[in-house]
């Protein structure tokens, strides 16, 4: 099967999470003879590809199970106590990507990135901890690290998604549904797929085809 | 149990500390200025997890009274609300007031223990201070 690659090294079994809210994060083998390291590009056959960084891997008998999360994988580390005084948010943003090496998407609204803050405290505490009260406080619903493994937030438009696919089965209770998509580009949360919200979305692939598990907004 | 693992679970220890800050507790900090227009400090907390803040404002407590403090003394700061936005000065560990105003009524306290009160019109008085050693002075 040669559906999911690794910088170019097959994957053939994984599965990759990518909630609304937050870091998508990929569970794969690939069958290489040494731990990939650093960067790293997720490629889907005939749907696209994800870029995120290698959050952990090791050499297991012939392949190397690994981990690998959505951006540069640094909204854990921390960042010093900084203290602002009339600054835009732009300003916040930009030292909270600084430290953690993400980039920032250009798909985030300028309305947000140019909102003026009076007064702003970050305390000693991780990337990610900053950017949750950051964004609680300004009343941001939503951030999440794209495919292109830019970070972006800001509010849903919830735009109708072009994606082509079967209904293999169906779960009300837990607002769940399994698809299959036979190509076409990516599915990813925060669109609408016949009017629903999907929340979360979650490929797995293995000795099968790649099945789709969707996840919508209750 | 190995020095690694103890190491790990020490270092575990000191990121969960510094990664949970209560916003809607009241930190220790130090007066480093008062800003001579709107008597808001800069004021350096204890806790290495928050910064030196800055034009923060002094919340009292009584309704129309400001106070004028020496660097040095030591206030708990907070957050209203528990809003990053809003830090504020509140409650007095000790320090070296001086002034206070009340009202419009000014009161003022030396490092000598003197109190000084400028009566308001129509108040014959002016406030008293319990505990000072007594009116030194009536401004005009």
């Amino acid at each position: 099967m040669s559906y999911v690659r690794v910088n170019g090294v097959l994957a053939d079994q994984g599965a990759i999470d990518i909630p609304r809210i937050g870091l998508w994060r990929a569970d794969l083998r690939v069958l290489a003879q040494e731990p990939l390291r650093g960067r790293a590009e997720i490629a889907i056959a005939g749907a696209g590809a994800l870029r995120g960084t290698v959050y952990q891997a090791s050499l297991y008998r012939d392949s190397v199970p690994m981990r690998v999360v959505g951006g540069a994988g640094g909204l854990g580390r921390l960042i010093g106590p900084r203290y602002y005084d009339r600054v835009n948010v732009n300003a916040v943003l930009g030292d909270i990507c600084k430290a953690s090496g993400e980039r920032l998407s250009p798909l985030v609204a300028p309305a947000i990135l140019s909102r003026r803050l009076d007064r702003w405290m970050m305390p000693a505490t991780n990337c990610a901890a900053a950017l949750t009260r950051l964004l609680e406080v300004l009343g941001i619903e939503a951030w999440r690290i794209l495919a292109d493994g830019t970070l972006w937030l800001g509010g849903e438009t919830w735009p109708a998604s072009k994606v082509e696919y079967e209904l293999v089965a169906e779960d009300p209770e837990r607002a769940l549904a399994d698809l299959f998509i036979p190509a076409g580009p990516l599915l990813g949360p925060g669109v609408t797929l016949e009017g629903r919200k999907v929340s979360r979305v979650r490929w797995v692939w293995g000795s099968e085809r790649v099945r789709t598990f969707v996840w919508f907004e209750a | 149990m190995s020095r690694e693992r103890i190491k790990g679970a020490l270092a575990r220890w000191i990121e969960t500390r510094l990664t949970r800050l209560d916003y809607l507790a009241l930190y220790p900090a130090r007066v480093v200025s008062q800003a001579q227009g709107d008597g808001t400090l800069t004021v350096r907390p204890e806790d290495p997890r928050l910064p030196t803040l800055e034009r923060v404002p002094v919340r009292l407590g009584l309704p129309g009274a400001t106070v004028k403090v020496l660097a040095g003394g030591s206030v708990l700061v907070g957050f209203e609300g528990g809003d990053p936005r809003y830090p504020v000065a509140l409650l007095w560990r000790g320090g070296t007031i001086e002034e206070v105003v009340i009202d419009g009524s000014v009161v003022a306290l030396t490092r000598a223990d003197h109190v000084h009160t400028s009566a308001t019109p129509g108040s014959p008085t002016g406030p008293a201070i319990a505990g000072a050693s007594g009116v030194s002075k009536v401004k005009a």
